[in-house]
């Protein structure tokens, strides 16, 4: 009896492994999203409220929906105080972003704003947003795909060695 | 946030620094001037500095800061909050009002519109920041000759430039809408079309133009004059730098409506502005007549008529 529950419990277990590494896909997929959003709504606030980056950060620091409120809000005050963008932009998100299991390129899409600033036109400087979010949407796109595959993948490798252990220890 | 620290926050960190020692003396500092290529000139006090590369003070060019394209870039980039674009229409007309009220002039390749009109600017390779410096009191002489049976009279300043009507007309402004121990506060509107008066940043007045007066920023003065006739009922109207004959028409009407006015004009005599005022110089019931010689500013005040009424030192 107590060798079926172990074999039970070494499933089990594997299959809460397996899906633990799904959901840590889903997370990704999920802030990749918020950050598109982000990119959105500062495309959305440059074309048509022409807003300055500190203005449109403020906004975000209080949209529950998107991301990295906090680091927005701090990045905002910083710069009224004359600080360089692309230093706080860095030091602000860098750190979080590492912690939030995104992979390097991923995170790179979010860095990049900074090196997108400059243009004397709004719809120029939406559209070098424009940019990085069309990127970012491909991303997304191949992560869903990927993880259609990836999840039927895991789960049966999970369940598969789950049970190829149980087998050994019986 | 100070004075000093308003223009500290115009340059990018890396330059914080050369600009430091400079900025210690900042109430006496008029102009920082900035060219690609060019010494960084400071004129402070109405004479002319050059700025080392360690902030220092130098009288000669010898070893002054020589400004790079780079370095143009990034405080135009810091000034701007790094969205140029939102200050689109600040750049086409060539200056930005910052925080604390001073103002950036910009220069550089111009881009026109098919009808030759100025579109933009585009490799900005000049700047021009001029710190503000208001005179609290300096109308304090003047105003009591500027009202008969406790009506204000409309006012016209009168100078060359750079001798303070600017200045002049802010504190008026002050004084007429904030009211003294004798005359109590009236409801003043001023169309701030260059934003030198007020120095609005983000629409909110950044010197002190009184408890009663609203601000129409950035807008044209024939424009704003009527929209403020219309939306905000005042007392007094205050426009800088009058000349066309849009503007002095527009002045008429708001004068029909019993609207009080004061403005400025750029002009070295008298006789000057009545060749521009032509027929609307019985708009005014006061001139003021502003100079300034040997670094002392004086003011003659005339009637209608033309008489003097009082000549004092500001």
């Amino acid at each position: 009896m107590s060798a079926v529950m172990g074999s039970l419990l070494v499933i089990l277990g594997a299959l809460g492994f397996s899906v633990s590494l799904c959901q840590e896909y889903r997370m990704r997929l999920a802030l990749l999203k918020r950050i598109r959003g982000v990119y959105e709504y500062m495309e959305f606030q440059i074309s048509y409220g022409k807003l300055p980056i500190p203005e449109i950060l403020r906004k975000l620091s209080i949209k529950d929906e998107l991301c990295f409120q906090q680091e927005f809000g701090r990045i905002a005050r910083r710069m009224e105080e004359g600080q360089d963008l692309a230093v706080i932009w860095k030091e602000e998100l860098e750190a979080p972003l590492k912690k939030s299991g995104l992979r390097q390129k991923e995170q790179e899409w979010l860095l990049a704003f900074p090196t997108k600033q400059g243009f004397l036109k709004g719809q120029a400087q939406a559209e070098s947003l424009n940019e990085i979010r069309r990127e970012l949407e491909e991303g997304i796109e191949s992560l869903q795909r990927e993880q259609k595959n990836r999840n039927k993948m895991i789960m049966s490798v999970g369940v598969a060695g789950g049970v190829l252990l149980s087998i050994l220890f019986l | 946030m100070g004075k000093r620290d308003e223009i500290l926050s115009l340059f990018p960190d890396g330059l914080k620094g050369r600009m430091k020692p400079v900025l210690e003396d900042v109430a006496h500092l008029n102009e920082i001037r900035l060219g690609v290529n060019c010494p960084c000139r400071i004129i402070r006090e109405g004479c002319e500095y050059f700025l080392s590369p360690k902030g220092m003070c130098l009288t000669e060019r010898d070893g002054a800061w020589q400004i790079t394209a780079r370095e143009i870039e990034d405080i135009v980039n810091q000034i701007c909050n790094y969205s140029l674009y939102a200050f689109e229409n600040e750049l086409r007309q060539g200056f930005l009002t910052v925080q604390g009220g001073h103002r950036v002039g910009f220069a550089g390749k111009v881009i026109l519109n098919t009808d030759g009109s100025v579109r933009n600017l585009s490799y900005i390779r000049f700047l021009n920041i001029r710190i503000s410096h208001e005179i609290l009191g300096m109308a304090d002489s003047v105003l009591p000759d500027l009202f008969e049976q406790e009506e204000l009279r409309n006012t016209l300043i009168i100078s060359p430039p750079g001798c303070g009507k600017t200045t002049l007309l802010r504190d008026l402004i002050r004084q007429v809408s904030d009211g003294t121990k004798e005359r109590q506060g009236q409801q003043v509107a001023v169309v701030d079309e260059r934003s030198e008066i007020a120095g609005s940043y983000q629409g909110i007045p950044q010197n002190q133009v009184g408890i009663r007066t609203d601000v129409l920023d950035a807008c044209p003065k024939t424009e704003g004059m009527m929209l403020l006739m219309r939306s905000m009922t005042p007392r007094v109207i205050a426009v800088d730098e009058i000349g066309s004959e849009e503007d002095l028409a527009a002045l008429q009407r708001v004068a029909v409506c019993g609207t009080g006015v004061l403005a400025t004009m750029h002009g070295y005599s008298l006789k000057d502005a009545e060749d521009k005022l032509g027929k609307s110089k019985n708009l005014f019931g006061r001139f003021l007549l502003l100079t300034f010689q040997d670094r002392k500013r004086s003011i003659r005040i005339y009637d209608v008529e033309k008489h003097l009424l009082q000549e004092t030192a500001l």
